[in-house]
């Protein structure tokens, strides 16, 4: 919800930002037929990009000189842009707190910089996919199979679902329609278990 | 602009190399959508194959983005509300609803004229849209004596050929459903005098001849966007050709609780109550390419192609879920809960993804009466477009085709061939028209989306009736619709394999109220 706020926000703003160039004469509409762009109005575009562009370069200008009288004045400015920057060729420069490598170096206290870690034992996440019965989905159709081409066709039982209790008839799961047998495979072996803790059931009464 | 497209082309073919899902609703969600657009697109019944001059082109055909030789930006909120009647089995109809916010397709057009050609010129453009709106609510219950949800629970475990200690596991194999139904004792292993079989308790109900209560309720909200980045070229006014790369964005959360409890007056039947709540939301990105082309023989008539390529969707789930289950004992009555945190390392599942959505196309037919400069003149259009969408050719790939993700991928292999076999090609139908007074405008529209489920005796439909009025003057035009949608679908609360399925029927009827704000420049 607050992602469509903020779009709503956004758009509302582009809208009313925008100045309209048929504020007299017919607003065309562009589904029957729409008329080219004006020539005069695109020259006025380009000068005003073209004065905006200007105003930029003057301004980096401005900040520019106004360095270089700093420099001139006060001796202290001629360095700063180059104090903390690490243009040797040292691998641990004496006064870089190994703020991107996690190396710490105590210039006082120890000659050898020290690995300083922030990371934590995070568990592996669990990546098991969203699954169901596959073959749940196959029970409202027969396959038949054409005995010309041989390929297997899907056809429509005639009453696939049970929606009413009132002709409800529960059918005893024989072994041959019995597929609840429980007989684990001691091979088998999945990516995502194995890897974790047993986890004990509550006593059963 | 043909270097654009060719260059969208070769991306789209490098990236289809390697797509991926999940549970087939997945895949339904994501390309049976109505249309959704500017006040005046729905109005028309999203009608926009061959019209074009509307920014809703660029999400339909991109070649109608070729009639603009000017510029316009547009704002489209709106408001959707939810009315869904259902029934399940011999119970009550249940009513809900939901509203909530809407938006139509808004963003920047700019076209121009070439200086050589005046008849020809090129369109730019960058616009989002709402593809789908997620919110909605179901809630259904009713008796059952047939079949239990417990049972689910022991088809997959059984057919996993797992033992339970390796259910049971901390970084468990099946830690959102077989784990928590095995932990609380709603299915476990019983000696039938030959083997061990897996069994639900609330089994033993009804095979005592008794019912089941079962109550669903389904909360969804979020959606799925779209940006889309345009361009288009009018040559001459004859033909007209363009294209979008778009950018579809998923949004998706479902929050799920499905009660089932004991109706009988017994006290040491195994079973008393159980509610098995589901919550999981999907976030993803992706791409697309929508290509299309308009050809004007004649000055007022208007024909269109359009083809959508699948969108390769990027998408990441996090799930969980917990069961609680009171179980009547010999003695005494025992309750158990426990969340499916505790069979995925402490925290929500994760599963990342790839999904394709199926390929598009549509033709389209259009006439505009009175296509002059002059407003005053202009009179009226009409225009129907049809599209086809194979819905059974959405997929779904691992994100790496590694030997750690060998046995998603085998999933996911079923999935797509289960997605073969349930669904079906289906076409859409869309006809709409305006008439135009000097600044006023007033439409009517009609949408009709068909069956997109094969080989079912349920019935599943979408139809939409839309009307609007617009106005246009000083630059700026606003537009408002109103559409009123009429589905039919169905919901399953579980599926088995050993027993026939029950569902519930969904009628739902939608509102919604949109607008369009514009100002030309």
């Amino acid at each position: 919800m607050k992602f469509k706020i903020l779009l709503f926000i956004i758009s509302a703003t582009v809208f009313t930002a925008c100045n309209t160039a048929y504020k007299s004469g017919q607003t065309p509409d562009d589904v029957y037929y729409s008329p080219a762009k004006v020539i005069e109005e695109e020259t006025q575009t380009e000068t005003e990009t073209e004065k905006e562009t200007q105003k930029e370069i003057a301004s980096q200008e401005n900040i520019e000189d106004r360095e270089i009288r700093m420099r001139i004045r006060d001796r202290r400015w001629r360095d700063m842009d180059y104090e903390y920057e690490c243009n040797c060729s040292c691998d641990y420069p004496p006064y870089k707190y190994g703020n991107k490598t996690g190396y710490y170096y105590n210039p006082y206290y120890s000659p050898y910089p020290v690995y300083m870690s922030n990371s934590k034992y995070v568990l592996p996440k669990n990546y098991t996919t969203r699954k169901t019965n596959l073959n749940a989905y196959s029970r409202s159709v027969t396959p038949v199979v054409n005995s010309k081409t041989g390929k297997t066709v899907y056809v429509q039982k005639e009453n696939p679902y049970n929606n009413t209790n009132q002709s409800a008839t529960r059918e005893v799961l024989t072994p041959s329609t019995n597929n609840r047998t429980y007989s684990p495979s001691t091979s088998s072996s999945n990516n995502s278990s194995g890897s974790g803790k047993s986890v004990s059931r509550p006593v059963r009464n | 602009m043909k270097k654009n497209i060719l260059f969208v082309i070769v991306l789209l073919c490098l990236k289809s190399a390697v797509v991926m899902a999940q549970v087939p609703e997945d895949a339904i969600r994501y390309s049976w959508l109505p249309h959704n657009g500017t006040a005046r697109y729905m109005a028309i019944g999203g009608v926009m194959g061959s019209l074009g001059g509307d920014i809703s082109a660029a999400f339909v055909n991109p070649a109608g983005l070729g009639f603009f030789r000017t510029g316009e930006a547009v704002f489209s909120p709106g408001f959707l509300m939810n009315r869904n009647k259902t029934s399940f089995r011999d119970g009550a109809t249940s009513k809900d609803t939901k509203n909530s916010f809407n938006l139509g397709t808004s963003g920047w057009i700019k076209g121009t004229t070439f200086k050589n050609d005046p008849t020809s010129g090129n369109t730019y453009s960058v616009a989002f849209n709402q593809v789908a709106n997620f919110n909605n609510v179901i809630h259904y219950s009713g008796l059952n004596n047939y079949s239990s949800f417990s049972e689910q629970f022991a088809e997959e475990f059984s057919a996993s050929g797992k033992s339970i200690d390796e259910i049971l596991n901390t970084n468990s194999a099946l830690p959102y459903t077989s784990a928590p139904a095995l932990y609380t004792y709603l299915i476990d292993t019983v000696w039938d005098g030959s083997k061990y079989i897996v069994r639900g308790s609330p089994e033993t109900i009804l095979d005592a001849g008794q019912a089941l209560k079962q109550d669903m309720l389904k909360i969804t909200s979020g959606g799925m966007y779209e940006l889309g980045i345009s361009l288009a070229e009018n040559r001459k006014g004859k033909w007209l050709l363009g294209g979008t790369l778009g950018i579809p964005i998923v949004n998706f959360k479902s929050n799920t609780v499905f009660t089932e409890s004991d109706t009988s007056s017994g006290t040491a039947n195994l079973f008393k109550s159980a509610t098995f709540t589901d919550n999981f939301k999907t976030l993803g990105i992706g791409l697309n390419v929508k290509l299309g082309i308009i050809y004007r023989p004649e000055e007022y008539i208007r024909l269109g192609f359009a083809i959508h390529t699948p969108s390769i969707i990027y998408q990441t789930d996090k799930r969980t879920t917990s069961l609680f289950n009171a179980r009547e004992g010999s003695d005494s009555l025992r309750e158990e809960y426990v969340s499916s945190i505790q069979f995925t390392q402490d925290g929500a599942g994760e599963n990342k993804y790839i999904q394709v959505t199926p390929l598009k196309a549509m033709i389209s037919a259009s006439y505009v009466f009175r296509e002059v400069e002059n407003v005053k003149k202009q009179r009226a259009f009409i225009s129907a477009d049809i599209e086809y969408t194979n819905h059974n050719n959405t997929r779904f790939l691992v994100e790496e085709d590694t030997e750690e993700n060998a046995e998603k991928k085998s999933y996911y292999k079923s999935l797509n061939k289960t997605l073969k076999d349930i669904y079906k090609g289906a076409f859409n139908f869309r006809v709409g028209g305006e008439l135009k007074f000097n600044v006023m405008m007033a439409r009517l529209g009609f949408a009709y989306y068909t069956n997109p489920y094969k080989n079912v005796s349920f019935k599943a439909n979408k139809m939409l009736l839309s009307g609007g009025l617009g106005y246009r003057n000083k630059g700026y035009f606003i537009d408002v619709t109103y559409v009123h949608n009429m589905n039919k679908d169905a919901d399953f609360p579980y599926r088995l394999q050993a027993r026939d399925n029950t569902y519930a029927s969904i009628k739902q009827t939608q509102g919604n109220i949109s607008a369009t704000f514009g100002v030309k420049f």
